[in-house]
């Protein structure tokens, strides 16, 4: 009876104090299978990092996330304590969070106006809502460029392209990022460099790469907008009007000339293969990391850190960067730029937990040591949203180059309004076709335009 | 059997079970189909037939409709063409026997999410083996999903590929349990190899061959991993299938109350053929066996 009784104390006890110890869990949502993210995941793995704190990783593929996130917040389920997405699905997002400043205001460890000028302003702004800062940016970048320095820099072919075009092959700047003139410099540049380097009438190094599909063709197509001056939201203006819709055929020629750009690139000067219409951002550097791309473009800070690795310098040389922003043809040329954040839900029941969370993973000394881990294991890169840790990251070569300087640039991003996925979708299909050279830019032009309208009409923007 | 009651005790955990998980979700389908549901705005209203009259206008699922039956057709024939010649050499021995039976088992254990991602790899024309091949052979290089005339047979290539090993199989094992006598008495009577398979072994055969045909029929109107990983319905929406279709609506477009109605059009679809399929199957198998 009395060992009993014994044993039933210490058991007791046991479960006191593993109770006592047990860490506060936190569901956050998370993108599968998104390299920029995992050296984060891994450094929570040390309990050092974030004491008493459990985090469960609600995971989603991007195209699926958003939709899940709305649902259970839709439905109250509380399922979520942080939620993730991109500055697009903010404005959606923003109603279901609290402004992470609340959080901040209460913190006496941090001042909030210091907290708010560490960010780019532009992502600060991406991450606020009617002025207030709901979510916390964590990580983002730009469109870029990656070549094949080596390649660029042999004193042979710079002899080669000065013989055959009458000027020096472009070279980098004193950031080390690589500036071409105009389209045309960049056309002839690419053509240059399309050759069958083994005799057999094939075409074995193409001039330049770029994903086509659906979305991240899509994309390329969206930061040529911003960079033709179409303000503020390249698919809408300021009315929330197409800025190529029926109204304004002022503007159908840039347009058409874009999609002519990206269409004349596989089928009249032939430096892009055609099968990039199958070309997601992972094919498209799949392509250039086998050498068969002296140039490729796109959210490439990812790779970064596999670039930079020795394996891959042994097979295709050292890489460069060079910046988009030879599509630039407008006085508002801007860069389109993507920052994801972090938000806390309002119907969380960890909101301190939750804001640990959000507050370790933003800051400036988190952010250095998560950048330097991911380069030196090869990890997923991306321009830290805080100032002096991108500045950072970047005077160590821990992020792209071109990166960092286009993110000093005027920056852009789409409208963050809850048609967003259905006005993108409405030009990335067609955007296929023109690359299949299905339809002509004008086509293009006119079907994407009215779509647009059609879609606004029907969300009750206009009659 | 009617009057006993404990008939009704016993089958009505599996009833209810039915109801809530099958029951349950077709009826909210149809609920759904006739609801504009922005799940952004959080508004849920009453439509009517709007959504069902917009899909009857939207050419872009009435091309994935005849293509999943095309896809249908072709896989499902594909399927049983390839199946039925392994399963009639593998009956056979020969050395390796063994070994050729577990080399073709190895398609159909991998799970379609991977076999899709080891197929775009394939097919990938600058740096894919199979273009490397053609062009080792100094054969023309294929735009295997980039070309809009071309993906959805690629497509279909490698659900043939993932799936032939279950027909063959089920058809092996039909086989394998086919009474002896009459393949000996026919052939004690002169008749060749061929003869003996066209007019003893496959009538014999024809319930299994229906079975097997029946399950992958109705099974591949549901395909959605291959095309979706592949190419997800590109290039251009030429390989959209109606999974893929109502999928892009209801989780990209987050057009719940369109993907919905789209659903019942494609469940409808579905069971047409399926019966259509299935009565003929199983009349003329009871025909052949009564």
């Amino acid at each position: 009876m009395r060992r009993g009784m014994l044993i039933a104390l210490v058991l007791a006890g046991c479960i006191f104090l593993v109770g006592s110890a047990a860490d506060e869990t936190i569901d956050v949502v998370n993108n599968q299978g998104w390299t920029v993210s995992d050296t984060g995941w891994a450094m929570l793995g040390d309990p050092n990092e974030l004491p008493g704190i459990e985090v469960r990783l609600n995971e989603f593929p991007f195209a699926d996330m958003l939709g899940a996130e709305t649902r259970e917040l839709q439905l109250g389920s509380g399922a979520f304590d942080v939620l993730m997405g991109t500055e697009a699905w903010m404005p959606v997002l923003a109603p279901f969070m609290t402004p992470i400043t609340d959080f901040v205001e209460a913190d006496p460890t941090v001042d909030l106006q210091e907290f708010k000028d560490s960010f780019f302003p532009l992502v600060l702004e991406q991450h606020s809502t009617d002025g207030i800062m709901t979510s916390t940016p964590i990580m983002g970048g730009v469109q870029i460029g990656y070549y094949l320095k080596d390649l660029f820099e042999d004193p042979a072919e710079q002899a080669a392209f000065k013989a055959e075009y009458g000027y020096d092959l472009p070279t980098p700047n004193e950031n080390g990022v690589l500036h071409f003139s105009n389209e045309g410099q960049f056309l002839e540049v690419a053509q240059f460099f399309t050759r069958d380097t083994d005799g057999d009438g094939a075409i074995d190094l193409w001039g330049y790469v770029c994903p086509g599909q659906w979305g991240q063709g899509g994309c390329m197509f969206e930061d040529r907008l911003f960079r033709a001056g179409f303000y503020p939201w390249a698919l809408l203006n300021e009315e929330y009007k197409c800025p190529w819709g029926s109204e304004y055929p002022e503007n159908w020629g840039v347009v058409e000339s874009i999609a002519r750009f990206a269409q004349d690139l596989i089928w009249k000067y032939k430096v892009t293969p055609p099968e990039i219409v199958q070309y997601a951002y992972t094919d498209a550097i799949l392509v250039y990391l086998s050498g068969k791309a002296a140039m490729s473009a796109s959210w490439y800070h990812d790779f970064w850190g596999q670039v930079n690795s020795d394996e891959v310098i042994a097979d295709i040389g050292e890489t460069g960067t060079f910046s988009l922003d030879f599509h630039n043809r407008a006085p508002r040329a801007g860069t389109f730029a993507g920052f994801w954040g972090w938000g806390i839900a309002s119907d969380t029941d960890s909101p301190q937990a939750a804001y640990e969370f959000v507050k370790w993973w933003s800051s400036e000394d988190t952010q250095r040591r998560m950048i330097e881990k991911a380069f030196l294991e090869g990890g997923g890169i991306y321009v830290p949203p805080n100032i002096n840790a991108a500045a950072w990251a970047a005077g160590m070569g821990y992020i792209p180059p071109a990166s960092y300087e286009s993110t000093l640039d005027d920056l852009y991003t789409l409208p963050m309004i809850p048609e967003l996925p259905e006005l993108r979708n409405a030009h990335r299909g067609l955007h296929e076709q023109l690359l299949l050279n299905e339809i002509t830019p004008i086509e293009f032009r006119q079907r994407s335009g009215e779509t647009i309208e059609q879609i606004m009409t029907d969300a009750g923007y206009y009659d | 059997m009617l009057r006993n009651r404990k008939f009704y005790f016993f089958v009505l955990p599996a009833v209810l079970v039915i109801a809530v998980l099958i029951g349950f979700p077709v009826v909210k389908l149809f609920w759904l189909s006739g609801m504009r549901y922005d799940l952004m705005k959080g508004v849920i209203e009453p439509i009517g037939w709007a959504n069902f009259q917009r899909i009857l206008g939207d050419t872009e699922f009435l091309h994935a409709i005849l293509r999943t039956l095309l896809y249908v057709v072709v896989v499902v024939t594909a399927n049983f063409v390839l199946g039925l010649t392994m399963a009639v050499v593998a009956d056979r021995p020969f050395k390796g026997n063994r070994l050729f039976q577990l080399i073709l088992m190895f398609p159909m254990l991998l799970i379609p999410t991977a076999a899709g991602v080891l197929w775009r790899f394939m097919y990938n024309p600058t740096i894919g083996p199979l273009n490397s091949l053609l062009k080792a052979l100094s054969l023309p290089q294929v735009a295997w999903l980039s070309s809009s005339s071309l993906a959805v047979w690629s497509i279909m290539l490698v659900d043939i590929w993932a799936w032939t090993p279950y027909m063959f199989l089920v058809l092996y094992a039909g086989l394998k349990a086919l009474p002896q006598e009459p393949l000996e008495a026919a052939r004690i009577d002169g008749a060749g190899s061929f003869k003996v398979l066209r007019y003893v072994t496959l009538p014999m055969l024809r319930p299994v061959v229906f079975v097997a045909v029946s399950l992958k029929f109705i099974d591949t109107f549901r395909v959605f991993a291959y095309p979706w990983v592949l190419t997800e319905g590109g290039p251009g929406g030429s390989s959209h299938v109606m999974s893929t279709y109502i999928y892009l609506n209801a989780f990209r477009n987050l057009k719940y109350g369109l993907s919905s109605a789209m659903a019942v059009v494609a469940m409808l679809i579905s069971l047409t053929f399926s019966s259509i399929f299935l009565y003929f199957a199983f009349t003329r198998g009871r025909g052949e066996t009564a």
